[in-house]
């Protein structure tokens, strides 16, 4: 295989669902759905959005429901791997540890959900046209994604 | 042959129960939740499915049960199939002795980015004209499905180091022999079943070791944790590819570098939006 073959078909590379996926833009806030769940993984997506956004706020929406993750045994690496979002909503139903203390090196920029209802609230209370809100999660995090789009739009009217 | 697969509504499982049916066996399956939009998707490629795992069901007389990784003992079906001792298999195992079998297995491993590396591997080769068949844990926008025969005898696939089934804790890619494979990474991951990063390491050890010489390894050389022994080791009986770290010197294929600048300045949207 030619080199400049594969570099062209990759250049036509449309991407695969649930990675780094645009579900859509409501009054001005795009939302993203990725599959990440490791930390590692999670940094490297919020790094990767930082780099195509530049200085526009990133809200981080993150449901630490993989069996990994569900176990706590990388809690204490969450705070690091998100460092670079302006923002954290986690959702901290069925964990099995309190994300409220994972998270608590984070300080007022991360904030900890059990309902998912009063989650998207809070999304929506800060966000504001030109914000990014990118959905971390290996499930399908209760359609959380359609409810923010829904919420955004309503905002604006 | 006729194949019964137990947990056959499972991400996993219902692709290898769409690729049998594809390659023109006789699937039937059952699962405890048969519900859209997996129990559509398989009905219409004409998989017959059984809500439950009542023990009557060894009456339908497969060649062979397939037991998804999601099915444990205890299981009311599982265990009359091994009361009665009938034959059967794990779902990566049956995978490689019917579709993989006599391919050219492209696996692509490590803790992150296979989907992604995976799906765009396929995209290249379906891109030249190579027609590949896959399996791969997402669905690549280039194709809108996850997993296809192919018509050559190239295959791509997503090697998951998750366990296999119930009788064989070993990972799924154990299974896949492959003659290229690609390790992007290796961390530590799946807490539930590994007890530590050397435990994942093993699994990765026994992937390699079965490479062909003619085959062929590429590993990311800015990983510090495939710096290891028997990637050396594989790399003296096949062909090792290392991909050099950003600046760094251990280049065994140096345009590749350059061509990662290549991709990034033709792709106007890296993301996909």
């Amino acid at each position: 295989m030619p080199l400049d073959k594969g570099l062209d078909a990759l250049s036509r590379f449309a991407n695969v669902k649930r990675r780094m996926e645009v579900r859509g833009v409501a009054n001005g806030v795009t939302v993203y759905d990725d599959f990440a769940h490791h930390p590692t993984a999670i940094a490297t997506t919020v790094a990767g959005l930082r780099r195509k956004i530049g200085a526009a706020r990133i809200l981080a929406v993150l449901e630490p429901r993989s069996n990994t993750m569900k176990l706590g045994v990388m809690k204490d690496q969450l705070p690091a791997s998100l460092s670079e979002a302006d923002a954290v909503f986690c959702y901290g139903a069925n964990l099995g540890w309190d994300a409220v203390v994972a998270l608590a090196p984070m300080g007022a920029k991360a904030c900890v959900e059990d309902d998912l209802g009063r989650l998207v609230e809070r999304v929506v209370q800060l966000a504001r046209p030109g914000d990014h809100v990118l959905v971390m999660s290996n499930g399908g995090f209760g359609g959380v994604h359609d409810k923010l789009l829904k919420a955004f739009a309503a905002k604006g009217h | 042959m006729h194949i019964h697969i137990l947990g056959v509504c499972g991400t996993f499982m219902g692709v290898v129960a769409q690729l049998a049916r594809a390659a023109g066996h006789r699937v039937t399956g059952c699962d405890a939740g048969v519900y859209p939009p997996m129990s559509t998707q398989l009905e219409a490629s004409g998989i017959e499915l059984i809500e439950g795992y009542d023990p009557e069901q060894v009456g339908l007389k497969p060649d062979i049960f397939v037991i998804g990784n999601a099915v444990s003992r205890g299981n009311p079906l599982l265990e009359e199939i091994l009361d009665r001792g009938l034959p059967y298999v794990s779902g990566p195992q049956w995978l490689a002795d019917h579709v993989l079998c006599g391919k050219w297995v492209l696996a692509v491993a490590g803790t992150h980015g296979k989907t992604t590396t995976s799906s765009m591997l396929a995209w290249i080769l379906e891109d030249a004209g190579m027609s590949p068949g896959f399996l791969i844990g997402g669905v690549p926008v280039n194709f809108g499905v996850s997993a296809r025969l192919g018509e050559t005898p190239f295959f791509v696939i997503e090697a998951d180091e998750y366990d296999t089934a119930f009788c064989d804790k070993r990972s799924k890619f154990v299974h896949y022999r492959p003659r290229t494979a690609v390790l992007n990474n290796l961390e530590f991951d799946h807490a539930d079943i590994f007890a530590d990063l050397a435990a994942i390491e093993t699994q990765f050890h026994h992937l390699v070791r079965t490479l062909p010489r003619s085959g062929l390894v590429v590993s990311n050389g800015a990983e510090a944790s495939l710096d290891v022994y028997w990637l050396a080791e594989a790399g003296r009986r096949s062909n090792i590819s290392i991909l050099p770290k950003p600046g760094g010197s251990r280049a065994t294929m140096p345009t590749a570098a350059c061509a990662c600048s290549t991709v990034a300045k033709k792709l106007r949207n890296p993301v996909g939006d």
